[in-house]
């Protein structure tokens, strides 16, 4: 169905570097197999990046981790074949592998903290990595560690190459890794995610090195992600994956621009863009917009809000306003203060300083755990960000939405039922699932019942915290429709805190920016987002690749 | 295929696991279920002396044998057996639930109160178990009450700690802050959320405790501080057969030793097999 596609670049181009050919993996042993990837073919050529795109399950990590050879001990290599340059990789010997690994095939991986060993100094495991693949003496190779400190741009690489991997930034781990990955001098380098877990400014300076190097040093560059734009921005070739199979592949500016398959114009369809409204991912027809009621009191009132945790400065006097039925964004990097913003509004924790009113009455006095007894409970209600990891354990999707019905509203029997089931088919989720513990639920099921829970009775504020932050985009998009549907049928009014720009821009009337727990900019999402005050958040803008 | 033969080795690992497991199960309701039939199953009445057949080897008449005043060893075996478990339950039961109920409020809260029975905690942590339990029961005096507070006094520590942990390790996570906007308050989020779901985790090893909470209750009736002499026990059988050992009459020690040792590899064998079981469910987040 695929055929070798290093052909589409043209001939008398560089060889082929990698060339994956009618590969397949299944894990597991006897009987209950399962295939994780399903004839893949593709090839990387020198100098190119070539990136592996789809959602989870698609098979991306299995690839990135047969290619190396590092398959958990259940994986099984049944067909196909890996050819690294002209060398078959499938049956190389593993001391081969050994030698090939680190070296000329180099990894970078999405956790960079948990990559580096926490109790070597930084220079000494590149150290190590330069004498496993080179022979050099000792101070030979502390000068060569420096060296690659400095090719990935570490500003003081003397000192990093003493620090441990705790007292160096996530940026910085990440770096020392990709210095860790050229100490073998690689041909080929394999990028799982490398900046998923690294703010939007961070992982844009860390993709602009990669690539850099790419160039520079003449690489081969598999690069796994889930994010489009990414690819889109830092590929030259693009392998859209699905369940274990290449659906589509080809340069990519044509194959987001104008997907052949069903699937990718699917996910090209799911994936917000720029100047696009929540309508254009909609997987439904939404309701009319409510408008925005122009009332002298605001829903919520925040006024200089201020959190310490010891030494640190979580807030600092934070204001801002949220009118009915409006969304109001809070954006900013990781350590911004978004959380904790959201849990003293949701009056989960109590805030140093400041206060909060709530439909005219201040509630920022009272304290957090008697908060369960006023009536403001039911009407400010929180979604969380990890959907699978707000449900008990113990309780059924069917418990977990009647929890606060029975705790609040003392509903029962029937009537409670009911209620339930009304709730479910608001939030499309089936009633079978309704029996169901939440680890046998999909991400995207968990999330409905996380959703179905805050809205039971009928909250006039949501605090969504990062609520897609954990999903594929196409459940994104679904949820995200879903929240916009609810927001216009009961008049809710959100705030919606998100590292993702892009969606706050499509799902939020107004925003505000937060740095280090201050209110950089804030005012209407447009305005913000095309004419940025601040050079914080045009810096934010600008690290986040869109989709064009 | 080296692959294959590896994931067939763990396979029959588990297997051989899951026997064990099943065995210990079976084990522990066969002992319960003489516990609670003894009367009813015993050949002979366990406290009637006959002086002509003291000292008997086991026999078919005698299953293990007779004792110095001419009792049946195995009938008091068996009516032994109602006692010993009654003491290890009520210990570990006392243990478990004061211990759960302060561990989880420690875990949850932190604070002076977690602070106050950690080092409660220590202080019984630093002197050696069996002496500690030695001199509890000799200060509460001999009989069965106070051979259940000293054995679940010196269990405590092991509770509080492990629902301090299990609790506080899952305190800030989504669906506990979900219970507190579901409208529960700190108490309602301790005893309705988190310690139903920290229970397994206790439970396992509450089963693996009463192995030494048996061994416990016996050894202390052993040195004399249990229970009075004619109640039959399996540690106070132990401490008078010893007396008879040198002689050559083996039975009077090795069958009450026995069952004991047999008892406790059950429950050992059972909680292991329940902590398996929940390791393969998955911890949850």
């Amino acid at each position: 169905m695929v055929s070798a596609t290093g052909s589409t670049c043209g001939a008398g181009m560089a060889e082929d570097v990698l060339q994956v050919e009618g590969l397949s993996v299944r894990y597991g042993g006897h009987g209950a197999q399962e295939a994780a990837l399903r004839e893949v073919s593709l090839s990387i050529a020198s100098g190119e990046v070539v990136a592996a795109v789809g959602e989870s399950g698609a098979g991306k990590s299995t690839l990135a981790a047969t290619v190396p050879r590092l398959l958990p001990p259940s994986a099984t290599i049944t067909n196909g074949s890996v050819r690294f340059v002209r060398e078959e990789l499938t049956t190389a010997s593993p001391a081969r592998m050994r030698v090939l690994r680190g070296g000329e095939i180099a990894m970078v991986f999405q956790n960079p903290r948990a990559a580096l060993n926490p109790i070597r100094r930084i220079g000494r495991q590149i150290a190590d990595a330069v004498r496993a693949h080179r022979s050099l003496p000792r101070r030979g190779a502390r000068a060569e560690v420096v060296a690659l400190l400095e090719a990935v741009k570490i500003a003081d690489p003397e000192r990093v190459a003493n620090a441990y991997a705790h007292e160096l930034s996530g940026g910085q781990c990440q770096r020392a890794l990709i210095a860790l990955a050229l100490a073998g001098r690689p041909r080929l380098l394999i990028a799982d995610e490398p900046t998923t877990a690294l703010d939007t400014v961070t992982g844009a300076a860390v993709m602009e090195l990669l690539a850099g190097l790419v160039a520079e040093r003449d690489m081969a560059m598999l690069l796994v992600t889930h994010d489009l734009a990414l690819a889109a921005k830092r590929a030259d070739r693009i392998v859209v994956m699905k369940a274990g199979r290449v659906v589509e592949t080809g340069p990519s500016s044509s194959v987001l621009a104008t997907p052949g398959d069903a699937y990718t114009r699917a996910l090209v369809a799911a994936t917000p863009r720029t100047g696009r409204g929540i309508e254009a991912i909609a997987s439904e027809q939404l309701p009319p917009v409510r408008p925005v009621a122009v009332e002298a009191e605001p829903l919520l009132a925040v006024s200089d809000l201020s959190m310490r945790f010891g030494a640190v400065q979580a807030l600092d006097r934070v204001s801002f306003e949220v009118r009915r039925g409006e969304s109001l964004g809070i954006v900013g990097e990781s350590g911004a203060g978004k959380s904790t913003l959201a849990r003293l509004i949701c009056r989960l924790d109590d805030p140093s300083a400041g206060a909060i009113r709530f439909e005219g009455r201040e509630i920022g006095k009272i304290p957090a755990r008697g908060f369960h007894r006023m009536p403001e409970r039911r009407r400010i209600q929180l979604v969380f960000q990890d959907p699978g990891g707000s449900l008990d354990p113990r309780l059924t999707a069917f418990e977990a939405i009647a929890e606060p019905l029975r705790r609040m509203a003392a509903l029962g029997g029937g009537c409670l039922k009911e209620t339930v089931a009304d709730l479910a088919e608001r939030v499309q989720l089936s009633r079978e699932l309704l029996e169901r513990p939440p680890h046998t639920l999909s991400e995207g099921q968990a999330a409905r019942v996380g959703i179905a829970r805050a809205i039971a009775l009928s909250p006039n504020l949501l605090v969504l915290d990062e609520p897609t932050g954990a999903l594929d985009v196409s459940v994104q998009a679904a949820i995200l429709t879903l929240l916009e549907r609810l927001k216009r049928e009961m008049g809710l009014s959100f705030v919606f805190i998100s590292h993702d720009l892009a969606v706050v821009r499509m799902m939020c009337e107004r925003v505000v920016v937060l740095r280090d727990g201050r209110v950089v900019e804030a005012g209407p999402t447009e305005t913000v987002f095309s004419q940025p005050a601040e050079d914080y958040t045009r810096r934010l803008i600008e690290a986040l690749p869109v989709l064009e | 295929m080296s692959v294959r033969t590896a994931i067939d080795r763990r396979r029959s690992w588990a297997a051989r696991f899951d026997l064990a497991a099943l065995i210990g199960g079976f084990a522990v309701a066969a002992l319960v279920v003489v516990a609670v039939a003894a009367p009813w199953l015993v050949p002979y009445d366990p406290y009637a002396s006959n002086a002509a057949q003291a000292l008997q080897p086991p026999s078919l008449a005698h299953w293990a044998g007779t004792d110095q005043i001419g009792r049946d060893v195995f009938s008091r075996l068996l009516i032994a057996a109602r006692l010993d478990l009654l003491i290890a339950a009520a210990a570990v039961f006392a243990s478990f639930a004061i211990g759960t109920f302060a561990g989880a409020l420690a875990g949850y809260f932190g604070g002076w109160f977690d602070r106050v029975t950690g080092r409660l905690v220590d202080v019984l942590l630093a002197f050696p178990l069996f002496v500690l339990a030695m001199a509890l029961a000799a200060a509460l005096g001999t009989g069965v009450a106070s051979l259940i507070v000293a054995t679940a006094v010196v269990n405590l520590p092991f509770y509080v700690r492990l629902a301090r942990a299990e609790v506080n390790a899952r305190r800030g996570l989504g669906w506990v802050e979900a219970a507190r906007l579901c409208g529960r308050g700190p108490l309602g989020v301790v005893f309705g959320a988190l310690v139903p779901n920290v229970l397994p985790v206790l439970m396992v090893q509450a089963s693996t405790n009463l192995a030494w909470a048996i061994l416990n209750a016996a050894g202390l009736s052993f040195v004399g501080l249990g229970v009075h002499p004619p109640t039959a026990e399996w540690g106070m059988m132990v401490a008078e057969g010893a007396r008879y050992l040198a002689s050559g009459h083996w039975w009077l020690v090795v069958c009450p030793g026995g069952a004991l040792a047999a008892a406790a590899l059950a429950f050992t064998l059972l909680g292991d097999g329940l902590g398996d079981r929940l390791d393969l469910r998955g911890r949850d987040g």
